[in-house]
């Protein structure tokens, strides 16, 4: 768990000890990058996270993260790809005692910027959660909560972005005639859908998904991923998945982590195919999980 | 970004000042929070931290010598530390202002040519009456006021001096006047005056003028005496005078009766006593001896019947002889001087020797209390005045008076007593706590006897045996129990209860101890019934099998109370209990509280061990049960041990209630302030003293602060057991959390 | 059978029956305490026929049967009946033997009345007197009908008269406030300095002229007034008790009166609903023994009102902030387990800090700031409702907090995730997603500090709640709302008629119909907290799928 509920004084002088300038400055990059001639959304320099002084989630993590197209994050539990995914909206600001070192580029501009507003990177970059999470209020409501707290009151301009959201979350036809009903009347496929929706519905560029499918049947599964298929057409979808079948039918590219670092990027064909790294073969072999 | 129009700048400013705002509120509500929490606990203890506060003085005024080369016999100062006064030995009294320093008004006594003054004495505490002695054998009796005037400027005092009485004592010869050597006199409050003083001869003379029946009397108490007289006292309410001999013998006089002075006690004291003195309250008399020792002697009530004076507090000894005592009016304070200089302030109830200090290198030749007793006044064989400011807020409280047995005046003994008021100004208030720890106590235990098990048992029946439809059901009623306010309880308690427990008294009795005894009875019949034939009753059978047993009992209990009453305690058992045992049966008593408060913690330690024992995790008593182990016995082995601590909390719980409980006390004992276990009296909580006294108690004095001191032992004795509780709770919940 | 035997044993059939027993020990207790309450909270406001009853040695008594028992020294039974008639005998009730009783009837002509004064009289009407003069009874009238009419009559009169005299303090105000400034002069003083003889002598000018615009309307008044009250002095009752005393009754000074024996069930329950209404609806008599709590009930509301006003937005606040905002650590943990330990706190421990802090610290610092022209009297610096309600308001703050805390805790952390990936700031989240769905908690919080508040007294006793109250803290009077004035209270009531009233045991009737209503407010109250904590709970557990 990201819970953490060390002392509040006690570590303090080991974190500045790793927030020295020389540990910003020199890090030999281990290039696993990505794909050239494709424009770049999001970019890792360096990149460290912590939970605290003595949980080093993250280790020097560079990469490029191609506009339009889905990349999924592979990887044993515990490696570390969904606190990388959580960067890149910052919801790991909210741990209490998490720090990082290096930079998040998103369009270039580096996400932890002085001035950087929190609600616009995150209106930005969308995020559906593992475990669906609509809100106790209608179908409508959910979709609509999104524009809303961005300052949207228009009633027909938040009804037409509520309905193009559920259209492209695929679930318009299925909720259409009932969207004052409570969302969590809906079957879990649908929530997850909602969920989806609603992330659309602040028009983001970037989508994150943490393992959006883990806790459905392989029906709702399926329509996900329908849905994911359809979406990249227009969004950049960052997914992680502990599901390797899902990753190499979905993405278009795939990082293997592991233990905090970044092992492999590279054309999901390549990977499943032929990876360059010996540990990504053997994951993908299923030699450990 | 496409969206950009539609999240206008001025909104996104909305909302984010919101969010500022909100956060800044929310965490001023939060850090709110924590204040009263620690405001509460501070203010506590700052309202009752004065009470450990020693005594201090501090020098606000130093004069040195005046003009005149004559000694100063007697001074004194004004209620407003504004004025002070000096006589010296030729009758002459000045004032000075204490800012200024200067002298504002002179005045002379009637004295003759020649005339010296040898002795001074004030006769009343409250008031600035004196009498002077001369060499030529007069007593003048003066009187000073030193009164305020209210004028633009501000207030100014006003001082007079008016002379009150001559008197001149009979003379054997004119060659040789008489001389007053030593004097001591009063006023009391009908203005009865008495005079005693010792001439040159060494007799020991007494005058009193009766002011009711306007008649003079004249004793010679040398008859009665035999040796040299080295200090003598009259008690302020003039009844009583002591006399301190140089062979170490005091004698005590009642002189209450003016027609008839009766010595009523004599006793040796281990030194010679240079210098006695009533106090206030006029029962102890200090005694300041010739080896600097001090004491506080008072009469006590001797098993014959008669009093007989007792040291009853020794105090810190001074170097030197000691030769004034000054005694404050406010409180049982009082100085002693020794030759030397030094001056001690001692306070008599306590026994303690709250302050020393010195005032000059010189002897002192007289002192003065302030009225209002907040300074004293010193004038030192170099005519150098010097007024102190003394700070002594609360001298009646010290640890030991709060927590240790005391000796008060007119008590046979060192006792706990409680007893805050009395009738008149001089009533000394006897602060101890114990009495009052120990009524809480005496409830509380009361309370849990009858509580706890009842309370324990239901929770497991509910949890573990009764019918789930029932248990749903039984668990609101009994936390709708818990929210009847206990002014209703309380006042059952003491309204119907009360009433109702002394009337049937025997049929209470005969119901507790034949209910076993039917019960077990029952019980074997029970066992009787074949097994087949058990198990075709309906779950929670034994509530039906209970209730008729409980009606039964008490049927039987109230159709053969009066004959057991008979039988066993010829026909009343509250005079028997009396005749006996010497036991009084009061309507409102520990039992009755203990039933009624009793049933205000029942709901709580119910519904925590209930939770407890619920949450003893369904893997735990099935491994159990698999095990072969009977319903009873997975309770009894696994459930129960698991729940103990949750059951233990649930009992810390309860007590913390039952010792916070005001109304149910304060309505339902007799809130008298008495160490007694036994059940049919009552008792006097700490929660029902403060409700009863604080609205009384003046706000900043001692009994205010005590009773604010026993708010904060509440508050720090709840929240300790509170405190274990939850944290026994925790411990409990983490350790079953992995089931 | 030895091993029948040891297998009852193994079974523990004794112990389980012995919890059992526990169980019934408990909830007989409630439901003995709920009955009594109820029975005589109750049955106080039934029409009780009047019982006659001659003694042998020819004294006769009347009023109403009220106990029996045997006593325990002579073993004979003993009957006690409330006689009433304080004004005559002295006392309310007295104890028959029942062997002295020579019999017993229910005339159908015995009257009871109720008094502004005295308590109930129990006897027969002779005859009704107007100005002095005999009423006969008309045509088909009966004296019945005369002596009702009378009343009426002498109501209004009453009436009347009490307008009149309110009139006159109206037009009297403003002189007697001038008459207040003026002994306040005195009082400190200030006559003496030049400036404050001008400011004297100022006063008493306003006061002269004050005094000859008034004069002729009090005077006009006043003659009013004369002839009113003559008029009602002069309107009574011939009444006779049971041993034949006759006795005159003011009729205004009569509340009601009724022939309990002639009365059917039907007649009896309008009676009961009157009488009922009395209760809830108007002022305490005879030092609140009779008469209604509507003062009590009014204080109690006020003050629980003014207490949520101050303890909801305050411990919702410092829940969200503990949850939200706090950073989580050892800290936040103390705190949150002393709040929860707060709870346990004797009230009487908040009374006092009440006392010291509220009364005297603050309330002393306001009145020297800003009334210092009535010190000494207090304003502030004495117990009042304001001061109650925030004693009260501290004494419920740990209620709503943990409830509030557990009504946050009850929303998903998904939830709250879900809304900040939606770009909307923690307040938004809070407003929209936190506070929304911890409001049921938020309202079981309040239900329950409510609760508490109504049913606590000790506090209360020390803060501001006194047994008589001479006006609401609520009135017509700018500015409408005196937080400064001393209140009634429920609670105190019971407390203070059942065990500081001079006549207790007329007193307790009216302590039990108190109690009952007591109780039914808290009991309601509580009832409604779990029903809208069941529902929180069954909320949550759908949104966890």
């Amino acid at each position: 768990m990201i819970e953490t509920e060390s002392g509040v004084f006690l570590e303090k002088t080991k974190k500045d000890e790793i927030l020295t300038p020389e540990t910003k400055i020199d890090k030999s990059v281990k290039p696993v990058l990505a794909m050239s001639n494709e424009k770049i959304v999001i970019e890792t320099k360096t990149l460290d996270f912590y939970y605290n002084a003595d949980a080093h989630a993250l280790k020097n993590i560079n990469i490029h993260i191609p506009d339009k197209k889905v990349t999924a994050f592979i990887g044993p539990s515990g490696c570390g790809k969904s606190t990388l995914l959580r960067c890149f909206n910052r919801m790991n600001d909210l741990i209490s005692d998490a720090f990082h070192t290096g930079e998040i580029l998103i369009n270039g501009v580096d996400i932890y910027k002085e001035g950087t507003r929190l609600e616009d990177l995150r209106k930005q970059v969308g995020m559906v959660f593992q475990k669906s999470n609509p809100f106790p209020m209608s179908i409508w409501e959910n979709v609509a909560f999104g524009p809303k707290v961005n300052g949207i009151n228009d009633k027909d301009e938040l009804n037409e972005i509520v309905e193009s959201a559920l259209k492209q979350g695929d679930l318009w036809r299925e909720v259409k005639d009932r969207m004052q009903n409570s969302a969590l009347d809906l079957s879990g496929g649908q929530q997850q859908r909602l969920c989806i929706a609603r992330a659309l519905a602040n028009k983001p560029e970037i989508i994150l998904m943490d393992e959006p499918a883990s806790a459905l049947d392989p029906i709702s599964t399926g329509k996900i991923e329908e849905t994911i298929e359809e979406l990249k057409k227009n969004y950049t979808i960052v997914i992680v998945t502990h599901n390797m079948q899902q990753a190499a039918r979905i993405s278009d590219y795939t990082a293997f982590m592991m233990l905090g670092e970044l092992i492999e990027v590279d054309l999901t064909k390549k990977i499943f195919t032929n990876p360059t790294q010996k540990l990504t073969e053997d994951y993908i072999t299923g030699r450990f999980g | 970004m496409s969206t950009e129009h539609k999240t206008p700048k001025d909104f996104r400013r909305k909302v984010e000042r919101a969010d500022r705002w909100s956060r800044r509120v929310i965490t001023t509500g939060g850090y709110g929070i924590i204040i009263s929490i620690v405001s509460i606990l501070l203010f506590l203890i700052y309202q009752s931290l004065p009470l450990a506060k020693g005594a201090s003085i501090n020098e606000i005024l130093s004069m040195p010598a005046t003009r005149s080369e004559n000694p100063v016999v007697l001074t004194g100062v004004d209620p407003y530390l504004e004025v002070f006064y000096e006589l010296d030995n030729r009758g002459s009294i000045k004032f000075y202002n204490v800012d200024s320093k200067a002298l504002i008004k002179e005045d002379q006594l009637p004295l003759k040519a020649n005339e010296k003054i040898l002795t001074a004495a004030k006769g009343n505490l409250t008031k600035e009456i004196f009498t002077v002695g001369s060499d030529s054998g007069r007593l003048i009796t003066s009187s000073i006021e030193m009164k305020p005037e209210y004028t633009k400027s501000g207030r100014t005092i006003e001082a007079m001096v008016y002379q009150e009485e001559e008197w001149q004592a009979a003379t054997e010869n004119d060659t040789i006047p008489n001389h007053i050597e030593k004097l001591t006199f009063v006023e009391n409050s009908d203005g009865t005056r008495v005079w005693s003083w010792i001439d040159h001869t060494g007799k020991l003379w007494l005058r009193i003028y009766d002011a009711e029946d306007e008649e003079e009397y004249l004793y010679d108490l040398s008859e009665d005496i035999s040796g040299q007289i080295t200090s003598f006292s009259l008690s302020h309410n003039a009844e009583n005078l002591v006399v301190a001999l140089k062979d170490k013998n005091v004698y005590w006089f009642d002189i209450s009766d003016f027609e008839k002075i009766q010595l009523k006690d004599r006793w040796t004291l281990e030194t010679i006593a240079d210098a006695v003195n009533y106090l206030l309250g006029d029962q102890a008399v200090a005694i300041g001896g010739q080896d600097g020792s001090v004491s506080v002697w008072f009469p006590v009530r001797s098993p014959a019947n008669l009093f007989k004076f007792r040291k009853v507090h020794e105090f810190i000894s001074h170097n030197a002889a000691i030769d004034q005592i000054y005694v404050s009016s406010r409180n049982r304070n009082f100085l002693t001087v020794d030759t030397k200089g030094n001056v001690k302030l001692h306070y008599s109830t306590t026994g303690q020797t709250q302050l020393e200090f010195k005032p000059a290198d010189f002897p002192v030749t007289a002192a003065a209390f302030s009225p209002k007793s907040n300074a004293i006044l010193v004038v030192d064989g170099q005519k150098r005045f010097s007024l102190y400011n003394l700070e002594n807020p609360h001298p009646e409280t010290t640890l030991k008076t709060l927590f240790g047995k005391v000796w008060y005046e007119g008590y046979p003994k060192e006792e706990f007593v409680w007893q805050s008021t009395g009738g008149s100004d001089e009533f000394e208030s006897k602060l101890s706590l114990i009495p009052l720890i120990f009524g809480t106590f005496k409830g509380t235990l009361f309370a849990m006897f009858f509580s706890v098990p009842l309370a324990i048992f239901a929770a497991i029946y509910v949890s573990q045996f009764a019918p789930k439809r029932l248990a749903r059901q039984i668990k609101p009623t009994i936390e709708i129990m818990a929210a009847l306010p206990s002014v209703v309880i309380g006042f059952l308690a003491g309204l119907y209860f009360s009433p109702l427990f002394e009337e049937y008294l025997m049929v209470i009795f005969l119901f507790v101890i034949l209910l076993p005894l039917f019960f077990l009875i029952a019980l074997f019949i029970w066992q009787r019934i074949p097994e087949k034939m058990q198990a075709r009753f309906p779950l929670g059978i034994e509530i039906l099998f209970v209730i008729p047993i409980g009606i039964i009992t008490l049927v039987f209990a109230m159709s053969f109370d009066h004959v057991v009453e008979q039988i066993l305690f010829q026909g009343n058992f509250q005079q028997w209990l009396y005749s006996t045992l010497q036991i009084t049966y009061e309507t409102r008593n520990s039992l009755v509280v203990g039933f009624a408060l009793g049933f205000a913690v029942i709901p709580i330690i119910f519904t925590v061990s209930e939770d407890a024992i619920s949450n003893v995790p369904e893997s735990l008593s099935s491994a159990s049960l698999a095990l072969g182990a009977s319903k009873w016995q997975t309770v009894r082995r696994v459930v129960l041990p698991a729940a103990s601590g949750g059951i233990f909390a649930a009992i810390m719980l309860g007590l913390g209630r039952a010792v916070g409980e005001t109304m149910i006390v304060l309505m339902a004992t007799g809130n008298t302030p008495i160490i007694d276990l036994n059940p049919f009296n009552g008792f006097r909580a700490m929660s029902a003293c403060i409700a009863v006294e604080i609205p009384e108690a003046p706000v900043g004095g001692t009994l205010y602060r005590v009773l604010f001191f026993t708010g904060l032992l509440l508050f720090v004795f709840t929240f300790i057991v509170n405190t274990l509780s939850s944290l026994i709770g925790d411990r409990l919940r983490k350790k079953y959390a992995r089931f | 059978m030895n091993s029948a035997k040891s297998y009852q044993k193994k079974k523990g059939t004794g112990y389980v029956f012995t919890s059992g027993l526990g169980l019934v020990i408990s909830l007989a207790m409630v439901a003995w305490i709920i009955i009594i309450i109820l029975v005589k909270g109750l049955g106080f406001f039934w029409p009780g026929d009047v019982l006659q009853v001659k003694l042998q040695n020819g004294d006769s008594y009347m009023g109403e049967l009220w106990d029996e028992h045997l006593d325990k020294e002579t073993l004979v039974e003993e009957t006690q009946i409330k006689i009433g008639n304080r004004d005559v005998y002295g006392r309310d009730f007295i104890w028959l033997k029942n062997n002295e009783i020579a019999s017993r009837s229910y005339p159908e002509n015995a009257v009871t009345f109720e008094r502004m004064e005295y308590g109930n009289f129990y006897g027969f009407i002779k005859a009704a007197y107007l100005d002095d003069k005999i009423v006969q009874p008309g045509d088909g009238e009966t004296l019945k009908d005369v002596v009702f009419d009378v009343h009426d009559q002498a109501m209004d009169t009453k009436e009347q008269i009490n307008d009149l005299q309110e009139e006159a303090t109206e037009i009297m105000a403003p002189l007697a406030e001038v008459q207040r400034e003026m002994t306040l002069l005195q009082l400190a003083g200030a006559e003496e300095t030049a400036t404050g003889k001008q400011q004297f002598d100022e006063l008493q000018k306003k006061a002269d002229e004050l005094d000859k615009e008034i004069s002729p309307q009090i005077e006009k008044i006043n003659a009013q007034l004369t002839t009113l009250v003559l008029r009602d002095r002069a309107s009574y009752l011939e009444v006779e008790t049971a041993d034949g005393t006759t006795k005159h009754i003011e009729l205004s000074s009569i509340v009601r009166f009724f022939y309990p024996n002639e009365m059917g069930a039907v007649s009896k329950s309008i009676h009961y609903a009157g009488k009922l209404w009395e209760f809830v609806a108007d002022n305490p008599r005879e030092s609140n023994t009779e008469g209604g709590v509507f003062p009590a009930i009014f204080g109690t509301v006020l003050m629980v009102l003014l207490m949520s006003i101050a303890v909801v937005p305050f411990g919702v606040l410092a829940a969200i902030y503990l949850n939200e905002y706090a950073k989580q650590g050892a800290i936040i943990r103390f705190i949150r387990l002393s709040v929860n330990n707060l709870a346990g706190v004797p009230s009487i421990v908040f009374g006092v800090f009440g006392l010291g802090f509220f009364v005297y610290a603050v309330g002393g610092s306001i009145d020297q700031l800003f009334f210092s022209s009535k010190l000494p009297e207090p304003t502030f610096g004495t117990g009042g409702i304001l001061w109650a309600s925030l004693t009260l308001a501290l004494l419920t703050l740990p209620v709503v907090v943990v409830a509030t805390e557990e009504g946050i805790l009850a929303v998903p952390r998904a939830n709250k995730e879900g809304a900040l990936a939606l770009g909307s700031t923690k307040w938004q989240m809070i407003r929209k997603i936190v506070l929304p769905n911890a409001m049921p908690g938020i309202l079981t919080g309040l239900i329950l500090a409510i609760s508490r508040g109504a049913g606590e007294v000790a506090p209360l006793m020390i803060t501001g709640v006194v047994k008589l109250a001479p006006t609401l803290a609520l009135d017509g009077s700018f500015p409408f709302l005196h937080l400064d004035r001393k209140f009634m209270h429920l609670g105190f009531h019971i407390y203070d008629v059942g065990f500081q009233s001079p006549n207790v045991e007329a007193a307790k009737p009216m302590v039990y119909s108190t109690a009952l209503l007591l109780i039914i407010i808290v009991v309601l109250l509580n009832l409604f907290a779990i029903y809208i904590r069941n529902n929180l709970r069954k909320k949550y557990k759908t949104s966890t799928f």
